[in-house]
């Protein structure tokens, strides 16, 4: 199990305040709240993209990952906007983090055809992203998140600009790819029929503070 | 704390935008205040320049704005008619086929006419002002005095204040208008009660940016200010003159910089509105509004009409014949110093966006109202030999530092501000800073930086006021039309004008063809 303590983290009137949070090793867990409870601000401290204060303390499979700098700790996170590079195509976007950790061109080859495979990005693959579809570019992202094999993958509202049947299609997609790489993910959702086609471990914040866990 | 690189390089910018204090400050080790009689009335004379001219702006540029409102939404309704009749398309087939969408003249039609609107804030200001005052000469004497300031001041700012309040109502207000064209709101009380309440906090952010803009103006009242339209920054250059009274001169700019700071703190401490796009959806009730739409149009109308009708007189055509090698080394010189100042702009816009992640050094370009003019000018007269070689880097590096400011808070910091997420995620990728530099932060900006160079390149081809100081034996288009201008000779300095608009649009064209070519380049 990998958990976090002492989380505080101040926004102006804002406070993040989680004293513990368990959750398992492995699959998807999914954290839920109304809108400014702070799920975003909570993940980007899982990231250490945030100024959290003294004595949080995250251990992740008996590692403290509040010791390693935000690369070191090899987590992917998927934003809600996506934030794929606008300039740049759909394959460069997906070997940009290979290239920014300088993982040999190979062993990326290989990951980056098993990606093709996975989530069929055949047909796009040199196309500049703004040129594709929200569903294009959400397996573009997920490619990009997965490509450098992470320890611990974020995704947050990853569903949120998709509507109806596809967005039915990107998460069974996602659960797909999720059970095939066997990376632990933390998935932050509004959607119910997200959270029950998902999740393992859900979570319910509210305010800044943990109000529910459960299986 | 750990000092890295990037801080290193901050640092080091912040000095270079500060380089004059320092000169100063080593020159004048001790402040004085001039007595305080003759200091006092200038201040308080600057502060209600500025701020009747914000004040005059802000309240015409709401107005102008509705009247670009009612303009744009006239096509609209048609348009909407038309998409009513097109047959809808087969599910699931894509509407949008990117990379080859029509031209959408109704949307270059509203972006040509807001750059009309802005042209009065655009070029330099030598260029309208002598335009405005073609025109007003062919009624009535021109006055030199505070009112002429006032005027220009506000016809410089309409234009640009009607472009932000229409831009901003065209995007949030959404359906208010139809609501308020269905409960029978009458358009001044719509005005009054939802749209004064709605945007005070923009409304104050505007009227503060427009009031240290005049607060700090030089050009305008130097050129027509006369007496009674002294300002503060002329002052301080007076005072610069006579070595004697540097320490007066010093005390001064701290007094002008504090209070302009203080300003700049109230705007950055305003909370960032949550961008909402809601396009406004009523165009019947603001329909009678159109005829507002004069305020924001009329003044750059004025800047053709005054420019225009010039070359009919032929004594003008000798004129020029006769000073006609002064005129072509003046083209050449003023090509150098444009040029010069923009690539300057570009390689500084660069060195900001590398430090991109140091917040402070964003923080202190949007705050810091631009060094004095007339500080940098004598700053940069203090060292360096007068060669023209060394006149012409003082020439360039002092114009980009004087504009870096300005341009940055222009476009720069919105857009830097865009990227946050992209290099957060960067920086969670193990990119390295440099890596980060050359294939995210550079290929998105480049395009904004070479156009702000670009417009650096035309405002340094038209400055007289920092010109005037550093150039020495040496001159330029701007200079001889300041001379012109000063021995009443209008005609002469409107032809040159046109010469000075070519030459500007010439070191214009060549950054935005650079960044047509970057945009080209990562986009398409």
């Amino acid at each position: 199990m990998s958990y976090i303590k002492n989380l505080i983290c101040n926004q102006g009137d804002f406070k993040l305040d989680i004293p513990f949070m368990e959750w398992p090793d492995k699959g998807v867990s999914v954290l839920t709240g109304p809108s400014g409870s702070g799920k975003s601000t909570l993940a980007l401290a899982l990231c250490g993209l945030k100024k959290v204060e003294k004595g949080f303390q995250w251990i992740f499979k008996d590692q403290d990952m509040v010791l390693l700098s935000p690369p070191d700790r090899n987590i992917s996170l998927m934003f809600q906007s996506l934030e794929l590079f606008p300039h740049l195509s759909a394959e460069q976007n997906i070997l940009f983090p290979a290239q920014a950790r300088k993982i040999d061109k190979q062993e990326t080859q290989k990951r980056m055809c098993v990606l093709q495979e996975h989530l069929k990005l055949f047909s796009f693959l040199k196309k500049p992203v703004f040129m594709l579809s929200g569903g294009e570019k959400q397996r573009v992202a997920l490619a990009r998140a997965l490509i450098v094999k992470p320890r611990f993958l974020i995704l947050d509202e990853p569903f949120s600009s998709l509507d109806g049947q596809l967005r039915k299609q990107a998460a069974t997609l996602i659960k797909n790819i999720l059970e095939w790489e066997k990376c632990p993910t933390l998935l932050i959702s509004h959607s119910e029929e997200e959270i029950k086609t998902l999740a393992q471990k859900i979570f319910y914040i509210h305010t800044g503070k943990l109000q529910l866990a459960g299986v | 704390m750990k000092v890295n690189r990037t801080h290193f390089f901050s640092f080091f910018l912040m000095a270079l935008v500060l380089f004059p204090v320092f000169v100063f400050l080593f020159k004048v080790p001790l402040l004085q205040f001039p007595a305080s009689s003759e200091w006092f009335e200038v201040f308080i004379s600057t502060l209600l320049q500025a701020g009747l001219s914000a004040f005059f702006s802000v309240l015409l540029g709401i107005f102008g704005a509705l009247g670009l409102c009612a303009f744009s939404n006239i096509p609209n309704r048609y348009r909407k008619k038309r998409n009513l009749q097109r047959p809808s398309l087969p599910l699931g087939e894509n509407k949008k086929t990117p990379g080859k969408s029509k031209t959408d003249w109704n949307s270059i039609k509203k972006k040509g006419l807001e750059l009309f609107c802005l042209l009065p804030a655009l070029l330099p200001p030598l260029i309208p002002v002598l335009a405005w005052i073609n025109v007003f000469e062919f009624f009535y004497h021109f006055p030199f005095s505070f009112y002429s300031v006032l005027a220009i001041h506000i016809c410089m700012n309409v234009g640009f204040t009607s472009v932000f309040f229409f831009r901003l109502f065209q995007n949030q207000t959404g359906s208010l208008p139809a609501w308020a064209f269905l409960h029978g709101v009458s358009r001044l009380y719509f005005l009054k009660k939802i749209l004064f309440f709605e945007f005070r906090k923009d409304i104050i952010l505007i009227f503060l940016l427009i009031f240290s803009f005049c607060f700090t103006s030089f050009s305008v009242p130097l050129l027509i200010g006369g007496v009674s339209g002294q300002t503060m920054e002329v002052f301080i250059a007076e005072k610069l003159k006579d070595p004697a009274t540097w320490p007066e001169a010093m005390a001064l700019f701290t007094i002008e910089t504090v209070f302009i700071f203080i300003f700049f703190i109230l705007l950055y401490g305003r909370e960032e509105k949550e961008v909402r796009i809601v396009k406004q959806t009523e165009p019947l009730y603001l329909l009678p509004c159109l005829p507002f739409l004069i305020l924001p149009v009329l003044p750059s109308l004025l800047i053709f009409l005054g420019l225009g009708d010039v070359f009919s007189s032929e004594a003008v055509w000798r004129d020029l014949f006769t000073i006609k090698e002064s005129v072509a080394m003046a083209v050449i010189q003023t090509l150098f110093v444009g040029i010069g100042t923009g690539l300057l702009v570009l390689f500084l816009l660069a060195f900001v966006a590398f430090c991109l992640r140091d917040l402070f050094l964003r923080h202190f370009l949007v705050a810091y109202s631009g060094a004095s003019v007339a500080f940098m000018g004598f700053a940069f007269l203090l060292i360096g030999s007068d060669g023209p070689i060394t006149v012409g880097m003082k020439w360039s590096v002092g114009l980009a530092l004087l504009f870096l400011p300005t341009l940055y808070r222009l476009m720069g910091e919105s857009l830097l501000r865009r990227l946050k997420n992209q290099i957060q995620l960067a920086d969670l990728m193990g990119a390295s800073r440099g890596l980060s530099f050359i294939k995210v932060i550079w290929p998105q900006c480049a395009g904004v930086f070479f156009f702000l160079s670009g417009i650096a390149a035309f405002w340094a081809c038209g400055d007289f006021a920092y010109s005037s100081i550093v150039a020495g034996e040496q001159t330029h288009l701007a200079l001889l039309i300041q001379d012109l201008f000063s021995s009443y000779r209008f005609e002469l300095a409107t032809v040159l004008t046109w010469f000075l608009i070519l030459s500007g649009t010439f070191c214009f064209s060549l950054f935005a063809g650079g960044a047509f070519v970057l945009y080209k380049k990562s986009y398409l």
